[in-house]
């Protein structure tokens, strides 16, 4: 089992953000508007990155000190020369910054899975990664704290102890079988060549050891090191030199891996990059049809699907034992394995496309999910049978339990959190903070709806700004209760679960319940987009920068006349100018 | 002259029992027997969800409140005299707090409770790395102004701080912008603090050195060194290369790395512990071994259990001079724990803002952070039953205790106590009426009070200059 699927569940933490959060239960108070700054449409777009526009600026080519890897095998390239296999960046080329991105928790576990192959399943007492956005890989929230340190230096110790040092024929031959191990290891740990400076160095530490202790206390030594060396730790963006710069080849490789399996680069990749077969767009998107085509793309494509969908910390949703008693974690980690196996059923059986996502008939269900979506149990206990689901209720990603459940309060739905999902997080709308002092929604009253009772908060001229860009999204789910059961009653009064959209390209009008919802999702284009934006944000670790939308349109054009196929946008993101060239500065 | 002895951890254990870390005596910290001025310590605590009113229905005011020693301070009647409860004391979350987007009140209180600053965005829309500006907390301030030469600059611990909440419920201490994760695994604490499994157990001067203990301790030394030696080439290789935005990132993780070598075992006097002082690394009992990531480890009683140790193990760190700046959070903000051992089955979080609601639901709430100011009051006996110099540790120490909010997410007043001396520069046993000065004032006190001469903390706004507490 990869570790990636295991841990999405065990290692994130909430983001601080969204509807999914118990901190909020008196936050359905919360006006979303800023008293001053939103008398109009919410601003549209995915808003400045916070990494801010890349200013070119000259480059330093002579300060590469020791440990700069090259792109090929070797010495590296003098300055002005561009290595094999590199080419130059082209004029005009749309990109961002390059970064340095330290591992993610679960891309740290997946990499020592496929370095060391250990026994048993790899676990280290990590600190849980950020989410930012629903998602966990931002670059800018991937640091190495103290305690990450510790964690790091811990596990390296842990692995390097039961490392099975490769036999060395005599003992004569140590230092030479030495030197070839840090070689070949230190490349996959390091996912490129290493410099003849690194290898010299790593042969000084192993040295030093064995001076200590013997061979294997020296390769140990070596492994130790290197697993907590910022080689492994973090995939930095380098490439050659100056303001514009073209990635080398096992930098491109490494961005493959990463985005499309989460781990990194097999054996194949490695090979074309020392070939330096990922020069051209055609080579690197063959190598990303190649890898969509693995097993270790599912649990990768699927991580991305959660995170769009602001599931990443689901398994930290917490409701309130009296109002929803029947919520629990076993029903809450069925309503999340019923996600992932609807994500990977329309990733890799389906059609893949994002329109199928939110409007699928189907969902996966057991015997504990059956009372709770009311179809027939299929009579096979805990395992999960491919289900059609009443079509008047449930359509699609949306009106799944694990989205609706983790977009509500602990007692209650949250028309506000469900509504502020769609604007921001599906379409990518951005909306101002609240102002500075909120009026608190009155309670929970028996005489008065959920929608009732908000109607009458959000009238407040100074909040209704924002809400009625919000709210009335989120009305629309009023037939889904706070852990996303149907209900057609609410405190003895029969819920109105009219919607309606405002301020979009392609989504405005009203709309009545869930699955009305869904169906105007799964055709707009507006929302396929967002789910773009998002990937390329996914796979760049940052947001998508203004200058970079058209050309991610265009990049994506044709493609959404067939309702947008999720692997399709990875391959197209694949093409993008940023998977071969930075920006410097 | 070997200053701390090498004993298996598994020996030591055995030697001690298993059954609970109590069974440790008091060690006497004779530090100050080995030094003229005994040093100081900070000690910050973090207790999540404020406190309820003494009866429903009253203004919500520090005094009608249950920060009282009838209420939920009853563990610091006896000791009362060693401490200082603040009234009336603002707090600059309650201007700006709503700002915070969905956090409201709770993520707010966190960032300002030990910082004073409100150069904060929230990392719904930023990365992390961006979203604290340069804030420092108060430890992390008088920290990098002093120095400290012992094995751990400073360390940052927790209880549960990660399961039941928000990342940034449990983001209170800071350092120039970077937050800094408590760590809440006791186990990690404990090899960290005590890497070859125990302090010397007995008066140097009656220990002989081991010279094969000492030899097995130089080639740890010598081994990590070697290896740290190359990850920090590599750190600054790797920083000179990359872009002027990313280096920050390498910049922390240097000092990070600095970190890891300061908790290599050392030999003799060359840092490590002091020499003369004797310490004791804590059993761990029933703690030792448990995973944070196994399933007990968030199992409901468990607090119980794991609260005392990481308290003695913050305890141990001082009394062994490891560190002399500790912060120690007991839970996140908006936590969601449940307390079944105090006969509670709501959450914690749920109570927080449910208590208004009717005696049961108050109750029930009181009866939480009654408990957890128990624990805390525990430490900081501990630390006054520790002779040292003239009197004991509190003498030299300042205590904070401080809760981010009150309920209602509302800052309406500071929830915090000071605890301890300070060496002198502050005399306890009052209780003192703020004034409506900002707790940014109270940070400037204790920064003055540790030593370092600012007259400002945080938000310049919000500060009038220090709070006589001589």
């Amino acid at each position: 089992m990869r570790y990636a699927y295991r841990d999405y569940t065990s290692s994130s933490t909430l983001p601080g953000a969204k509807g999914s959060h118990a901190l909020l239960p008196s936050l359905l108070g919360c006006c979303l508007l800023l008293a001053a700054g939103c008398a109009n449409e919410a601003e549209r777009g995915p808003g400045r990155s916070p990494l801010g526009p890349a200013t070119p600026a000259v480059g330093d080519p002579t300060s590469m000190p020791g440990g700069m890897p090259s792109g090929t095998p070797g010495p590296g390239p003098g300055p002005g020369v561009v290595a094999p296999g590199m080419v130059p960046v082209p004029a005009g080329a749309v990109v961002g910054p390059a970064l340095a991105r330290r591992l993610t928790n679960v891309e740290f576990l997946n990499t020592i899975q496929d370095l060391l192959h250990p026994q048993a399943p790899p676990s280290a007492s990590l600190t849980p990664d950020t989410l930012t956005r629903g998602f966990d890989n931002l670059s800018g929230s991937l640091l190495v704290p103290p305690s990450t340190a510790f964690a790091y230096a811990e596990f390296a110790a842990e692995q390097a102890k039961s490392f099975q040092v490769p036999a060395c024929a005599a003992p004569a031959a140590e230092a030479d079988c030495a030197q070839s191990f840090i070689a070949s290891f230190g490349k996959l740990a390091f996912r490129r060549p290493l410099t003849a400076e690194q290898s010299a160095q790593y042969l000084a530490l192993y040295t030093d050891q064995k001076g200590r202790s013997d061979h294997a206390g020296g390769i140990r030594q070596v492994v130790q090191t290197m697993l907590q060396s910022p080689y492994f730790l973090y995939r930095y963006e380098n490439g050659t030199e100056g303001a514009q710069r073209t990635l080398t080849q096992h930098e491109i490789a490494s961005q493959l891996s990463y985005f499309l399996t989460a781990t990194m680069p097999d054996s194949d990749l490695f090979q074309a990059a020392d070939n330096g077969q990922l020069s051209s767009v055609e080579q690197i998107t063959a190598q990303a049809q190649r890898l969509l085509g693995s097993e270790k793309a599912k649990p990768a494509i699927r991580r991305f699907v959660l995170g769009f969908s602001e599931l990443l910390a689901f398994d930290r949703v917490v409701k309130d034992n009296a109002t929803y008693p029947e919520f629990t974690a076993k029903l809450s980690g069925a309503m999340l394995e019923e996600t992932s196996r609807f994500i990977d059923e329309v990733l890799w059986q389906g059609d893949g496309t994002y329109s199928t996502l939110f409007s699928a008939p189907y969902s996966f269900i057991n015997s504990d999910l059956a009372p709770f979506y009311g179809v027939a149990d299929p009579g096979q206990g805990g395992t999960f049978v491919k289900t059609n689901l009443p079509g008047t209720e449930r359509l699609g990603l949306l009106t799944q339990a694990s989205v609706l459940a983790s977009h509500a309060k602990p007692g209650e739905s949250s028309p506000i959190h469900r509504g502020k999902f769609v604007r921001v997080a599906l379409l990518c709308q951005n909306l101002p903070a609240p102002p500075a002092v909120v009026p608190k929604l009155p309670p929970p009253s028996p005489n008065l709806t959920t929608r009732e009772r908000i109607t009458q908060h959000s009238a407040d001229p100074a909040c209704s700004g924002c809400h009625q860009l919000i709210d009335p999204i989120g009305f629309g789910l009023e037939n889904y209760d706070g852990i996303g059961k149907f209900r057609t009653v609410e405190s003895g009064m029969p819920v109105n679960a009219a919607g309606a959209f405002t301020s979009t390209s392609d989504l405005n009008g009203a709309f009545v319940g869930g699955t009305e919802l869904a169906a105007k999702l799964a055709a707009s284009r507006e929302a396929q987009q967002c789910l773009a934006q998002r990937a390329y944000g996914w796979a760049f670790g940052r947001s998508v920068l203004d200058q970079e939308l058209p050309k991610l349109a265009e990049l994506l054009g044709p493609l959404s006349q067939s309702g947008l196929n999720i692997k399709e946008v990875m391959l197209a993101i694949t093409r993008a100018d940023n998977f071969r060239f930075r920006s410097f500065e | 002259m070997i200053s701390r002895a090498v004993l298996k951890r598994r020996s030591l254990l055995k030697q001690l029992g298993a059954s609970a870390f109590l069974a440790i005596p008091v060690f006497r910290s004779v530090i100050a027997e080995a030094q003229a001025t005994a040093p100081k310590r900070l000690v910050l605590f973090h207790f999540p969800s404020g406190v309820s009113t003494k009866q429903l229905g009253m203004e919500e005011t520090v005094k009608n409140s249950t920060w009282d020693y009838d209420y939920v301070l009853q563990g610091l009647k006896e000791i009362q005299s060693d401490v200082i409860v603040f009234q009336n004391m603002t707090h600059p979350t309650g201007d700006i707090v709503s700002s915070f987007n969905e956090l409201e009140g709770h993520g707010g209180g966190m960032r300002t409770m030990f910082t004073g600053s409100t150069d904060h965005a929230s990392t719904e829309i930023v990365p992390v790395s961006q979203a604290y500006g340069k804030t420092s907390s108060i430890d992390q301030l008088v920290a990098n102004a002093l120095q400290p030469t012992t094995q751990f600059g400073s360390l940052q611990l927790g209880v549960i701080t990660t399961a039941n909440g928000t990342a940034e419920g449990r983001r209170c201490i800071f350092n120039n912008g970077t937050h800094l994760e408590p760590v809440e695994d006791p186990q990690a604490v404990f090899s960290r603090l005590f890497p070859s499994g125990a302090a010397a157990p007995a008066p140097s001067s009656t220990m002989a050195p081991d010279p094969n203990a000492t030899a097995e301790l130089l080639a740890v030394y010598q081994q990590g060194k070697s290896r740290l030696d190359q990850l920090k080439a590599e750190l600054e290789a790797v920083r000179s290369i990359v872009s002027t935005e990313e280096r920050a990132k390498f910049d922390l993780h240097l000092t990070s790395l600095r970190e890891l070598e300061n908790a290599l075992p050392r030999v003799g006097g060359s840092g490590g512990i002091s020499q003369g002082v004797t310490c004791q690394a804590p059993n761990i009992g029933g703690i030792q071994g448990t995973q944070k990531n196994a399933p007990e480890y968030y199992s409901v009683d468990f607090i119980q259990q794991l609260g005392p140790v990481m308290q003695e193990l913050a305890y141990q760190a001082i009394n062994c001079d490891l560190s002399r700046i500790v912060s120690f959070q007991w839970l996140s903000t908006g936590d969601n724990s449940i307390f079944p051992f105090l006969g509670i089955k709501d959450t914690h979080h749920h109570l927080e803002h449910g208590w208004g609601g009717g005696a049961g639901i108050k109750g029930d709430y009181d009866k939480i952070q009654t408990w957890l100011m128990d624990q805390i009051s525990m430490f900081i006996k501990r630390l006054r039953m520790t002779p040292e110099s003239n009197g004991n540790m509190l003498d030299n120490s300042v205590v904070l205790v401080a809760s981010e909010m009150w309920g209602g997410h509302g800052h309406q007043e500071y929830i915090g106590l000071v605890a301890g001396k300070g060496g002198g520069a502050i005399r306890p046993g009052r209780v003192l009426d703020a004034g409506g000065r900002s707790n940014n004032d109270l940070l400037v006190t204790i920064a003055n009070a540790m030593g370092v001469n600012v007259n400002s903390v945080g938000d310049p706004m919000y500060c009038a200059g220090p709070i006589d507490l001589s």
